[in-house]
């Protein structure tokens, strides 16, 4: 009954993201996104995945919010043609990139166990460790900030890298010569 | 914006503040770590900026302070990672290693390097998600009929 209801939830999200590719008005496929992003947050409730949750929670807000605010500010239909030059050439390379990616994957995955052969094998070791050594009660933040840290320090390092993005795209002042144009 | 929106702010911008202050700081005993507290925080700020202007609310906190101190914690973890190399608790010697005593098990101060890296990641998040959308409010298009896509200043 159980993996019956989550199946049907990822189909119903599922049709919701195809939804949202293929609409041509932008603010209906805004809320399909939306709806794909709280479908989300429903599976992972169902999953017990509280931390999971609030982020995914939090953030498809925001994204929602900003969204609608940039359609609002711009323009309101799709317009963008399929089949031009310009959009065939970087997905050939995306798909031509992403067969190099399978092959090498399928090479590196030989080396795993086998799948659902040794239930707890790597987790056993954590939830030892993190009482043992770390003294954490929350082992999922126990594992992001101290097992994984460097992980958590990429994230970080994106959001830096994030704002100064747009920084540069949105800055008042240019440089002091391209001014006086 | 109407008063309605506006009253209703203010009675909300304490507890909302204060939650996600508390998600990011108790992340290493309750669900939720930096990244979730942060985004709470941020939330609220960017409410904010809808609500009263981004003129008002850069008054309170300039980009240049959010963007220095989203920065600085970044540089914070950085260093901290570095003190873990020197192998002070346990006999492995790794980038980001656990320094710090494990304290009393299910107390705040427990957990080694593990809050203080919540409170640096939420810091960082807040500000850095706060500057982005102070960035992104900065310009808007005024006359979009007779220019185009004519961007221009709030301040002009």
């Amino acid at each position: 009954m159980f993996e019956i209801f989550i199946i049907l939830f990822s189909i119903f999200v599922l049709i919701a993201a195809i939804a949202a590719v293929e609409m041509k008005d932008l603010l209906s496929s805004i809320m399909a996104l939306s709806v794909v992003g709280f479908g989300l947050v429903i599976i992972f409730i169902f999953l017990a995945a509280p931390e999971v949750v609030s982020a995914q929670l939090v953030i498809e807000i925001l994204c929602f919010v900003s969204l609608v605010v940039v359609v609002n500010k711009t323009s309101k239909v799709d317009e963008t043609k399929l089949y031009s030059m310009r959009e065939i050439s970087p997905v050939s390379a995306g798909l031509f990139f992403a067969i190099i990616f399978i092959i090498f994957g399928l090479w590196g995955i030989q080396d795993l166990p086998k799948f659902g052969e040794p239930v707890m094998k790597v987790s056993s070791v954590y939830i030892q460790k993190v009482i043992a050594e770390i003294g954490a009660k929350n082992i999922v933040t126990a594992i992001l900030m101290d097992f994984r840290a460097f992980n958590t320090l990429i994230e970080v390092v994106l959001i830096i890298t994030l704002f100064v993005g747009v920084a540069t795209i949105l800055r008042k002042r240019g440089r002091k010569n391209a001014e006086s144009d | 914006m109407p008063r309605v929106i506006k009253i209703l702010t203010n009675y909300v911008i304490g507890p909302i503040i204060t939650f996600g202050v508390y998600v990011f700081v108790f992340g290493h005993l309750l669900p939720g770590e930096g990244f979730d507290g942060g985004m709470i925080v941020a939330s609220i700020f960017i409410l904010c900026i809808i609500v009263y202007g981004k003129e008002e609310m850069e008054k309170r906190i300039s980009i240049g302070n959010a963007v220095f101190i989203s920065v600085f914690s970044g540089i914070l973890i950085i260093i901290m990672g570095f003190v873990g190399i020197l192998g002070l608790r346990f006999e492995h010697k790794y980038y980001l290693d656990n320094f710090l005593s494990q304290g009393t098990f299910s107390h705040l101060f427990s957990g080694g390097t593990v809050p203080i890296f919540n409170i640096l990641v939420g810091l960082s998040i807040t500000f850095g998600f706060y500057a982005i959308f102070a960035y992104l409010s900065e310009y808007k298009t005024v006359d979009k009929i007779n220019n185009g896509l004519d961007y221009t200043d709030f301040k002009k």
